[in-house]
């Protein structure tokens, strides 16, 4: 599995955690909603923390692109998301459900744009500048989990 | 090179919502046009009907159009337009120059007006053609969404043409009728088609986490209706009769197969929420296969229904579906810009409140509901204007909100020493 695989497959998974919850919001399931809910914050969370912590700064130094490069901007697109999260808590604890509809549609804007450029761009330079240790890369990403 | 979506590249908030608010408030003379000259209203060659239809094609849609591509070109493939802020407002100045005169030109009959309306708006849709083709050709990837815009933008270049020939036509020059049947099919199933087909491959996945247009259409829908144009082009310049017709019955295929797997893959999202933008695209979509199914009936049957062909393609399809996508950028944008200036106490549901949307959606609907009764009785036309203007301004009201709620947080934008 290559770096962009496991990524990518990351996402869809996050994706697919956020529509359960406001499925189980929609049928006024809220214990269901929340729990949902707290596992996408969870998993959409651990990514970054892969994300800054252990691949862009990697990617930084082997491709030789800096830190204010486009890594910077998808650490400013995780700040944005994080400030969400604030909200969305709030709303999923009160259980506001148009509330955290309206939180839930800005979160889904923002990572949808946001995954798009790492799918299409850095996970791509990644596979490319990091290929020699991909195995090991994806191994240490998946003990990220554990 | 930096693929995606980024902020970096767009201008700044003002331009598409100055554009925005422009397209809003023609739609609001519209009406008001409409009161006045609806009656005496008696076939699509009217001068009257020709002010009133480019009222709503280049004050509100072109408008909405060139705002929201200054915005999303440049973040969709990463090239950002040159001079953005010189040269949008050199084509906002001259684009409403152009339209009052073309619009007054023909209310009054004042061959001055639209000598000068023709040489303003071709020149500012050639202008626009051509800085958008560059933008594209920018791009470091030729991708099948570059292509698909570029197409886009090749339609409008030929549009134009057509319909600057088509405006000499009044003088005496050429036939108008030919030109003129030209210029509408570029601008509507050329342009606009394509445009609205380019943007949808990207955001309907993206607002919707949809499935994306299967890769087939992306690559060969576009090529195939630039073919379609060329042959209606050569049909109805050298009046090759049998060619045209079939030409027009195959420039309706794509939009029908666009409008049906649109609806398909909206209906199998993942965000299963209804929104009022996704109605809005079911209604435009259900309009654009009638429209496509009535005039390919008409040209079989050798039938007049160019009102009602024109009524579903323009208001019915064209004016809904940019009503859906304003109330889908304009929140995201705004809340997109403040956050990007790290003001994180915003929140896109505020920006614009639902019920207000929800007030100027079924207003829209309701004046669709009176418009169509006018073929029972003229006297219809009144309520249907009133009903507009009162959605018109709406819409108008919704969008300054934006903008005032966009303006407020960034009063408390904390700048860092």
């Amino acid at each position: 599995m290559t770096i962009k695989d496991f990524m990518t497959s990351k996402h869809r998974e996050c994706d697919h955690l956020l529509t359960q919850a406001e499925d189980f919001l929609e049928s006024g399931e809220f214990d269901e909603a929340l729990s949902k809910y707290s596992a996408f914050k969870n998993e959409t969370l651990l990514h970054f923390t892969m994300e800054e912590e252990y691949l862009f700064p990697m990617l930084e130094e082997k491709s030789g692109i800096g830190s204010m490069g486009p890594t910077n901007v998808m650490r400013m697109e995780h700040a944005q998301a994080k400030s969400l999260f604030e909200k969305m808590d709030e709303a999923y604890n009160a259980k506001d459900k148009e509330r955290a509809f309206s939180l839930g549609e800005s979160m889904n804007i923002l990572l949808q744009q946001h995954n798009l450029k790492e799918e299409q761009m850095l996970y791509t330079m990644m596979n490319s500048a990091l290929a020699e240790n991909a195995e090991e890369i994806v191994q240490k990403l998946q003990n990220y989990e554990n | 090179m930096f693929q995606g979506l980024s902020l970096e590249q767009a201008p700044p908030y003002a331009i598409p919502i100055k554009f925005y608010l422009s397209g809003a408030f023609y739609l609001i003379l519209l009406s008001v046009a409409i009161a006045i000259y609806g009656f005496s209203i008696g076939s699509r060659f009217d001068y009257e009907v020709i002010a009133l239809t480019h009222l709503l094609t280049l004050g509100f849609i072109t408008h909405v159009m060139f705002g929201s591509l200054f915005q999303m070109l440049p973040v969709m493939l990463a090239t950002p337009y040159t001079n953005v802020i010189k040269n949008a407002t050199i084509i906002h100045i001259a684009l409403n120059a152009g339209i009052l005169s073309f619009v007054v030109g023909f209310l009054t009959n004042t061959p001055l007006l639209l000598y000068l309306a023709g040489a303003v708006l071709s020149g500012t849709f050639f202008y626009f053609a051509i800085l958008s083709f560059k933008t594209v050709l920018l791009s470091q990837e030729k991708n099948t969404l570059v292509q698909n815009f570029a197409a886009s933008f090749i339609a409008l270049f030929a549009a134009a043409l057509f319909g600057a020939l088509a405006l000499l036509g009044h003088f005496g020059f050429v036939d108008t009728l030919r030109y003129g049947n030209t210029h509408i099919a570029f601008m509507l199933f050329g342009w606009v088609f394509l445009l609205i087909v380019s943007v949808s491959y990207k955001i309907i996945p993206m607002f919707f986490v949809a499935k994306e247009f299967p890769i087939f259409l992306q690559k060969r829908l576009y090529p195939a209706q630039l073919v379609f144009l060329l042959l209606f082009a050569y049909a109805q310049l050298q009046e090759k009769m049998l060619l045209l017709t079939l030409t027009q019955i195959l420039l309706c295929v794509p939009v029908i197969i666009f409008a049906l797997l649109s609806i398909q893959i909206l209906r199998k999202r993942k965000r299963a929420r209804k929104d009022a933008s996704i109605q809005l695209w079911y209604f435009a979509m259900g309009n654009a296969v009638l429209a496509s199914l009535l005039f390919t009936g008409a040209n079989i049957l050798h039938v007049n229904l160019s009102f009602a062909i024109g009524f579903f393609t323009l208001f019915g399809a064209v004016y809904a579906l940019i009503n859906a996508m304003l109330y889908k950028i304009i929140p995201f944008l705004t809340w997109f810009h403040l956050s990007s200036n790290m003001v994180f106490d915003a929140e896109m549901g505020d920006v614009i409140p639902k019920k207000k949307m929800n007030i100027q959606i079924n207003l829209y609907y309701l004046t669709y509901f009176f418009f169509l009764c006018t073929v029972l009785s003229p006297a219809f036309i009144i309520p249907s204007a009133t009903l507009f203007l009162f959605s018109s301004l709406l819409l108008l009201l919704n969008i300054l909100k934006a903008q005032k709620y966009y303006n407020e947080y960034m009063k408390k934008k904390v700048v860092f020493e």
